[in-house]
């Protein structure tokens, strides 16, 4: 395939390619999934809650000179401590989803574990923001009953994937949810806390891996979004306040979204309206891919 | 931020830290590989480094341990009679996180009798050793008549510290990882340094994180704090390309100071919350 003919995906009026910028509120939560001993080490949890107080207005100040709607994964159990923050990021039009309650592994939870905290999430979310969230990214990773349970509790779209640069509808082994989750596929190419987070103890990253350039990732970046937009396909990049939005990162977004929003031919969205327009037109891609889910199916067991 | 208090708590267990360690554990004969790479801040990188301040007419805070002080007396009378600061920075560059808040102010009296032994004064700012304190530390600080603290790694802007919900005298001047030279530049094979052993950062690299930092602090009207190190930041190349870092700071309307004279300003201007105003 040869890069610029990939047309076959059909964006909103005749666009090339499609924009959606995500964002990753977890302020001292992604340091408390780490160790918990983080509720006992105060410097450590300040990187995440000047994340919160400091970086989250830094980062909407940002989206909103651009213009550029955004899609804010919150956890809940951060909506009523940074209430504030999280009203603000409605205010500015950005689209709320759900992280989950913030320190539940849903890889290592219970079917009814996940339901609860799903359900919980959504009803906290909703108090603050007045509508339900429809989407949902949770920290790591999901078990094959999520997709089934995302749809009983009100979810209709998630971004959660890393293995396609469009979206795609996503299924359970069992079949449960096929053509009703939209899953919006992410990358660690464009993922900033990656770059730019550290901490001694506990380790972050674990190898103690030096602070990314910034100059470097911001031309990583472009680069990212130049070639996307000429395969014509879907540019996921996900943020976290903490990361971006130091008073020195937060240039580096600017820069990007000049370059983003400097050409006319991309269509800039959020989870909800990725979702309704995939679900409005788009077939074929799926997750699993067919000849996965055919082997998997040979090897579960019939209870199933 | 800080007074704040956590979400959840939940159990922990961590072993405790021995605290036993003198000149001959430290290894300067038995490990002269290791001892040496640390010995270059005081042997050659404070002085690189006080000449570099000197010739920019800029004061510095140097937060020192003890136990450096005591094997390098020299360099504390250097950099008091340069007209720099010296902070408190644990006797060993103990991890306070590790220790009961008597430990705490054991360390702490040991370190101000050494500082007023050579230099006939003691610190008011203090900055915690390798990381976290215990939430304990702030009290502890405020209770012996600390002026600041300089251990968060989250914020922009100094702020009071709230002990026990009572807003208090000790101001916390945060800085951040990516504003320290050790996570981009400390390197060792043995023992390991960093843990998964990443190679050194580009030089050029980062002293452009820095600036661009700088950059946004400035456009933001926050407190740029930049934390260094002698041992790394004093070799000849990262010397000069701090020069230049600190020139291009100096093209900017920007007030220089020591960590006394911001927690000074702040005491003396930000009134606490609830308090009797401005």
């Amino acid at each position: 395939m040869t890069p610029g003919e990939a047309a076959e995906i059909r964006w909103p009026d005749r666009a090339k390619a499609a924009v959606v910028i995500t964002v990753e509120f977890d302020a001292e939560l992604f340091w408390l999934r780490l160790d918990p001993s983080v509720n006992e080490r105060p410097s450590t949890r300040s990187i995440g809650e000047a994340g919160a107080l400091r970086g989250a207005p830094r980062l909407l100040g940002a989206l909103g000179a651009a213009k550029v709607p955004s899609t804010w994964f919150v956890c809940s159990d951060l909506v009523e401590r940074y209430r504030e923050v999280v009203e603000a990021v409605a205010a500015d039009g950005h689209c709320i989803a759900s992280r989950g309650p913030g320190l539940v592994d849903f890889a290592a939870s219970t079917p009814s574990e996940q339901r609860e905290a799903l359900e919980s999430s959504r009803e906290r979310l909703q108090g603050v923001v007045g509508t339900a969230p429809t989407g949902f990214r949770p920290p790591g990773d999901i078990t094959e009953q999520t997709i089934g349970l995302l749809l009983e509790t009100g979810h209709r779209w998630s971004s959660i994937t890393r293995g396609d640069d469009r979206p795609l509808f996503l299924s359970g082994a069992d079949g449960r949810g096929r053509d009703a989750i939209v899953d919006i596929p992410r990358s660690w190419d464009l993922d900033d806390a990656s770059r730019f987070l550290f901490n001694y103890g506990p380790p972050y990253p674990r190898g103690q891996g030096r602070i990314a350039p910034y100059r470097a990732v911001l031309e990583d970046w472009i680069a990212e979004f130049e070639a996307v937009v000429e395969f014509g396909r879907c540019f996921v990049l996900t943020l976290e306040p903490q990361s971006i939005g130091s008073a020195g990162r937060v240039g580096l977004l600017e820069e990007l979204l000049d370059h983003i929003t400097a050409r006319t031919d991309i269509w800039i969205t959020t989870g909800e309206g990725m979702d309704e327009w995939w679900r409005s037109t788009a077939a074929g891609a799926e997750w699993p891919p067919e000849g996965i889910r055919r082997r998997e199916r040979r090897r579960l067991p019939s209870t199933i | 931020m800080a007074e704040r208090r956590p979400l959840r708590r939940l159990g922990v267990v961590r072993p405790r830290r021995s605290l036993r360690l003198d000149g001959d554990d430290l290894g300067a004969l038995a490990r002269p590989a290791l001892f040496s790479l640390g010995a270059y801040g005081p042997e050659r990188g404070v002085a690189n480094l006080l000449s570099l301040l000197r010739g920019h007419g800029i004061t510095a805070t140097f937060f020192v341990p003890g136990w450096i002080a005591e094997q390098w007396s020299d360099c504390v009378t250097d950099v008091v009679d340069g007209g720099h600061e010296l902070g408190h920075h644990g006797y060993l560059h103990e991890l306070y996180f590790d220790l009961s808040l008597e430990e705490q102010e054991e360390i702490i009296a040991k370190s101000q009798g050494i500082f007023q032994k050579l230099a006939g004064i003691e610190a008011v700012g203090y900055r915690s050793p390798s990381g976290d304190f215990s939430e304990g530390t702030p009290g502890l600080l405020d209770r012996l008549g600390f002026s600041y603290s300089s251990s968060m790694r989250g914020g922009d802007l100094p702020y009071r510290w709230t002990v026990d919900g009572r807003v208090t005298d000790l101001i916390e001047i945060p800085s951040k990882w990516e504003l320290d030279d050790f996570p981009q530049f400390g390197y060792h094979d043995d023992p390991v340094t960093p843990s998964g052993q990443d190679r050194l950062s580009p030089l050029r690299a980062t002293f452009d994180n820095w600036r661009r930092e700088f950059d946004g602090h400035y456009r933001f009207g926050l407190c740029y704090v930049l934390m260094l190190h002698p041992q790394l930041i004093g070799k000849p190349a990262k010397v000069k390309l701090l020069g230049e870092l600190l020139d291009h700071i100096r093209a900017h309307d920007v007030w220089f100071a020591t960590g006394r004279e911001i927690a000074d300003w702040y005491r003396s201007t930000v009134a606490p919350p609830g308090g009797g105003g401005r």
